[in-house]
C-alpha cells in the first residue's frame, strides 16, 4: 500500500472514530447490533462457545493475579 | 444474535447480588468509545471468597443456562460463560485481581438504552487493553487515544500504569508524562 494510500485510509478511520464518539451509548449499542446482525449473516458461528479458548483466560486471570496481586 | 435484549436480564441479576460489577469487554468498548462488532456481553462481578456457589444458584434462578463444566470452570479459575434466557452469550468474570477490582470500583453508570449498569470508564478500558494485549485490543487502544486524547485523566492513567507494570506499553501509544 502506497503512503498516500495508508494516510488517506487513516484519514477516514479517525473521521469515523471521531464521529462514532459522539453519539449516545445508547445508539452507538444500536449499531453495534445492526453490526452483530450483519457479521451473524457473512459468516455464521460455529458450535463452539467461544473463539478464545478458556486455558487463554485461566492464564490471563493466573497473570494478573501474579502480577497485580489480589484485591484486597 | 441481538445482544441488547439480555441486557434487562442482567440488570436484574446483578441487582440482586448486589454488590460491586461493571460492564466490560467489547459492550463497554461500544458504550464508551465506538461502534464494533462484538459477540457477547461481558461483566466483572466482585464475588466475595465462598461465595461462588450463591453467585452460581442466583444465575440459575434469574434462568441463566451454563453446563457443569461452566460450573467447575468459575469455582476453579472465575469466568462463568451462561447463556442468556434470551439467548445472548454472557461472561461473568470474578472481579479479584487488583486490576479488576480498581475498573469495578471506578465504574459509572451507562444509559444503554432504557438499562442503565455501570460500566468501566474509559481510563480503565484502556488499562484493561494494554493488559490484555491482543491486536483487537491495540485497535481498541488507539481509538479511545483518537477519540479520548485531550480528555482522558493522564495523571490517573500513568499512576495506575505505573502500578500495573504497563507503563512502557502506555508509552508508547500516548507519549511520556
Amino acid at each position: 500500500m502506497s503512503p498516500e494510500r495508508r494516510r488517506v485510509l487513516d484519514q477516514l478511520r479517525l473521521r469515523q472514530v471521531l464521529e462514532e464518539s459522539k453519539l449516545t451509548p445508547a445508539e452507538r449499542l444500536r449499531r453495534m447490533d445492526e453490526l452483530n446482525a450483519l457479521v451473524a449473516k457473512l459468516a455464521p458461528r460455529g458450535p463452539s462457545r467461544s473463539d478464545e479458548p478458556r486455558e487463554l483466560f485461566i492464564l490471563g486471570r493466573r497473570t494478573r493475579l501474579e502480577r497485580y496481586g489480589r484485591a484486597s | 444474535m441481538t445482544l441488547l435484549p439480555a441486557l434487562g436480564a442482567c440488570e436484574r441479576l446483578l441487582a440482586e447480588w448486589g454488590r460491586p460489577c461493571a460492564v466490560v469487554g467489547g459492550l463497554a468498548f461500544v458504550a464508551r468509545v465506538r461502534v464494533r462488532a462484538t459477540d457477547d456481553l461481558d461483566f466483572a462481578v466482585a464475588v466475595p471468597p465462598g461465595e461462588q456457589p450463591a453467585f452460581l444458584e442466583l444465575c440459575a434462578r434469574h434462568r441463566f443456562a451454563f453446563g457443569e463444566v461452566d460450573r467447575a470452570m468459575f469455582l476453579e479459575a472465575g469466568l462463568l460463560r451462561a447463556t442468556a434466557p434470551s439467548g445472548a452469550l454472557v461472561d461473568f468474570m470474578i472481579a479479584d485481581d487488583a486490576l479488576y477490582a480498581q475498573v469495578v470500583a471506578r465504574a459509572r453508570p451507562v444509559d444503554f438504552g432504557g438499562v442503565e449498569l455501570p460500566a468501566a470508564t474509559v481510563e480503565d478500558l484502556l488499562l484493561m487493553k494494554l493488559d490484555a494485549h491482543r491486536l483487537l485490543d491495540l485497535d481498541d487502544a488507539i481509538a479511545i487515544k483518537d477519540a479520548f486524547g485531550p480528555q482522558l485523566d493522564l495523571a490517573y492513567l500513568y499512576a495506575s500504569a505505573e502500578k500495573l507494570g504497563l507503563r512502557a506499553r502506555l508509552e508508547t501509544l500516548l507519549g511520556p508524562f
